[in-house]
C-alpha cells in the first residue's frame, strides 16, 4: 500500500505545481506521440514487405498500411485521438490513439529493426488511456497514469540491466564488450555519413580499456537502480544519474536517446515542488514588509 | 500557496487556506482528500488502482514470453545485452557501371566505388543494416523492399550494398569485413552472397552456421538456395541487440 501511495498520492491535497507538472506530462507525451506518427508517415510509404513482424503485425497483415494514404489518415485519427484525451473532451480519445499509435509503430518498425526511441511514450500514453477508462476524476486521472509511468519506466530500466545480467553475465560491463560496440557504431557513421569518424572520448575508451570498464559498470548500475525511481525523494536523484547514462552513451556511442532523456526530465524531476517554491517566494516578495513600532 | 480549487486552470477560484484539495473536474467525487469521504474515495481509487495494475501486468507479462520479450510498447529491453558478440551492418557504395565487383570479402581501404552515404538521401541507416543482417531468405519480394527503400536513385546509379562483418580480432583488435549482399540499379535487384566462415549471422543461428563450416572463403553462390536454406526457420530467433 505505501508503494501505491508514493505512486499516486490520492490522499495528498492538490496544489497549482502538481496540476501544472502533470498537465505538462500529458502535453509533452502528445506532442512526442504526434512527432512520432506523422514523422514516420513519409517513412512508411516507402516500406514494400514485411521483414520482422512486430506486435500487432504478427497478426495483421500491415502491408495495407505501405502507401501514401493509409499512415496519414492513422496519424491523423492519433492525433485527434490525443486532442480529445487532452482536452476530456472524450475519455476513450487516449485509447484510441494509443491503437493507432501501435499500428503506426508495428508498421513503421517491420523491416528488422527494433526501436526503443518511442517505447517510453507510447508506454505514458497507454497509461493516459488507461488513467482516463479508470478514473473519472481528471485529477485522479492524472496522478494515476504519472505515478505507473514512473513505474513501468523504473521497471523497464531495470530490466535493461537484468537483461544484460541473465545474457552475458556480470563480465557484461568488460570495456573490449564497448570497443566492440564503438566500431559496430562507426560502420553506421560510415553508411551514414560516408566517412569513419571517431569523436575524442571514443577514442580514449578505445585506447583505455580499464576506463571503457568503469563507464559499462557506471551503466549497469544506473540502469538497475531505475526501478528506485517509485520513492518520490530517490527520483529526481536517479532520473539525474540515467539522463548522465544517455549522455555517456550519446558521446561513446553516438546514440542519442533524445526521448528518453527529455522524457526523464519531465517525469523525474520535482517540477510541482519546485514551482510551489518559486510562487512561494514571488508572493511573499509582494508581502509588505511588517511594521515594527 | 494558494491553489486553485477547480482543476481546470485559469477558472478556478483561489482560496486563501493554502493548498486545498481539488474538487473533480467531472464533479463525480468533488469532496475534500482530507476528509473522511475523500480519504474512502482515495481508498477505492487504491482499490481501482491496484486491480488496474495487476490486470494490465498479467497480459502484458504474457504477451512479453510469447513475442521474445518485445511487444511495443511494453519490453524487456534487452539492447546491448549480448556483449561480445559479431555483428553485421552495413554500407552502401556507389559504382561505375562497368565497375568490376570481386565475389569476396574487402578491407575497408579496398572497398569498390565510392560512398553513398544515406543521412542526405533520408534513408535509415538502421532500416538497410537490420534488413540485411536480419534477412535469412531474400525472396523476391525482400529484394524488391529493398530496391523500392533506394527507388528514386537506382534509375541513374549502380548502388551495392556490403555487409559489414566486424568480429574479436586474434591480436586483440576488431576486425571488420565487407561482403557484397545486393546489387541495385535500373536493372533491379540482384543478390549476390559469398559465403564467408566466421562472419556475424542473425542472432539465434550459430548452430545452424555450423553447416557452412568447409566452404572456401569468398565463393559466390546465388545465395537463394544455400545459406538462406540452411539458416532457414532461425530468422524468428533474430530479435537481438537494438538500436535506437
Amino acid at each position: 500500500m505505501r508503494v501505491l501511495q508514493e505512486l499516486f498520492r490520492y490522499e495528498q491535497p492538490a496544489s497549482t505545481g502538481e496540476s501544472l507538472h502533470l498537465r505538462g506530462f500529458e502535453l509533452f507525451v502528445c506532442a512526442w506521440v504526434a512527432h512520432f506518427v506523422w514523422q514516420w508517415s513519409p517513412e512508411i510509404a516507402r516500406l514494400g514487405a514485411v521483414v520482422l513482424p512486430l506486435g500487432v503485425a504478427n497478426w495483421v497483415d500491415v502491408t495495407f498500411m505501405f502507401n501514401e494514404l493509409a499512415p496519414r489518415i492513422n496519424a491523423a485519427l492519433i492525433t485527434v485521438g490525443c486532442l480529445l484525451g487532452l482536452s476530456r473532451f472524450a475519455r476513450p480519445g487516449y485509447a484510441l490513439a494509443m491503437l493507432g499509435f501501435h499500428l503506426q509503430y508495428a508498421a513503421r518498425y517491420s523491416q528488422g529493426e527494433i526501436s526503443h526511441g518511442s517505447n517510453l511514450i507510447g508506454t505514458a500514453l497507454f497509461t493516459m488511456a488507461l488513467g482516463a477508462l479508470l478514473e473519472r476524476d481528471a485529477l485522479r486521472a492524472r496522478r494515476f497514469s504519472f505515478g505507473f509511468s514512473v513505474l513501468l519506466t523504473g521497471i523497464g530500466y531495470s530490466s535493461a540491466a537484468l537483461c544484460k545480467l541473465v545474457a552475458t553475465g556480470p563480465l557484461w560491463v568488460r570495456g573490449e564488450h564497448l570497443v566492440l560496440w564503438i566500431h559496430e557504431r562507426s560502420i553506421d557513421g560510415f553508411g551514414k555519413n560516408g566517412e569513419i569518424a571517431l569523436n575524442s572520448l571514443q577514442e580514449l575508451l578505445l585506447a583505455q580499456p580499464l576506463l571503457a570498464t568503469l563507464t559499462l559498470t557506471f551503466g549497469l548500475l544506473a540502469e538497475a537502480c531505475g526501478i528506485l525511481m517509485v520513492r518520490p525523494k530517490l527520483r529526481p536523484y536517479i532520473s539525474g544519474i540515467l539522463m548522465l547514462m544517455h549522455v555517456g552513451i550519446w558521446m561513446s556511442m553516438d546514440i542519442l536517446f533524445e526521448v528518453n532523456i527529455w522524457f526523464l526530465v519531465v517525469l523525474g524531476l520535482p517540477w510541482g515542488p519546485w514551482f510551489e517554491r518559486l510562487s512561494g517566494r514571488v508572493q511573499r516578495g509582494r508581502m509588505p514588509a511588517p511594521q515594527h513600532t | 500557496m494558494a491553489a486553485i480549487e477547480n482543476s481546470s486552470l485559469g477558472r478556478g477560484r483561489r482560496t486563501a487556506e493554502g493548498a486545498v484539495p481539488r474538487s473533480s473536474e467531472n464533479h463525480a467525487e468533488a469532496v475534500p482528500a482530507s476528509s473522511s469521504a475523500g480519504l474512502a474515495g482515495s481508498t477505492a481509487a487504491y482499490g481501482r488502482a491496484k486491480r488496474a495494475m495487476w490486470l494490465v501486468i498479467g497480459p502484458v507479462l504474457i504477451l512479453l514470453a510469447t513475442h521474445l520479450g518485445e511487444f511495443w510498447p511494453f519490453s524487456i529491453y534487452p539492447m546491448f545485452s549480448r556483449a561480445g558478440r559479431p555483428f553485421t551492418r552495413s554500407v552502401v557504395r556507389e559504382l561505375e557501371p562497368n565497375e568490376p565487383l570481386a565475389a569476396t570479402q574487402y578491407e575497408l581501404a579496398g572497398l569498390p566505388g565510392k560512398p553513398f552515404p544515406l543521412v542526405p538521401v533520408g534513408i535509415a541507416q538502421n532500416d538497410v543494416a537490420c534488413f540485411v543482417s536480419k534477412t535469412v531468405e531474400w525472396t523476391p519480394e525482400l529484394k524488391a523492399n529493398m530496391q523500392q527503400l533506394f527507388a528514386e536513385h537506382t534509375q541513374k546509379k549502380r548502388l551495392v550494398v556490403f555487409a559489414a562483418d566486424g568480429h574479436f580480432g586474434e591480436a586483440g583488435g576488431v576486425d571488420v569485413h565487407y561482403r557484397p549482399v545486393i546489387e541495385l540499379s535500373a536493372a533491379g535487384a540482384r543478390k549476390l552472397a559469398p559465403v564467408v566462415e566466421g562472419a556475424a549471422a542473425p542472432l539465434g543461428v550459430d548452430t545452424a552456421r555450423h553447416a557452412l563450416r568447409g566452404r572456401p572463403n569468398g565463393t559466390v553462390v546465388e545465395a537463394d538456395a544455400t545459406i538462406e536454406a540452411v539458416l532457414e526457420g532461425a530468422a524468428q530467433a533474430a530479435i537481438s541487440d537494438v538500436q535506437e
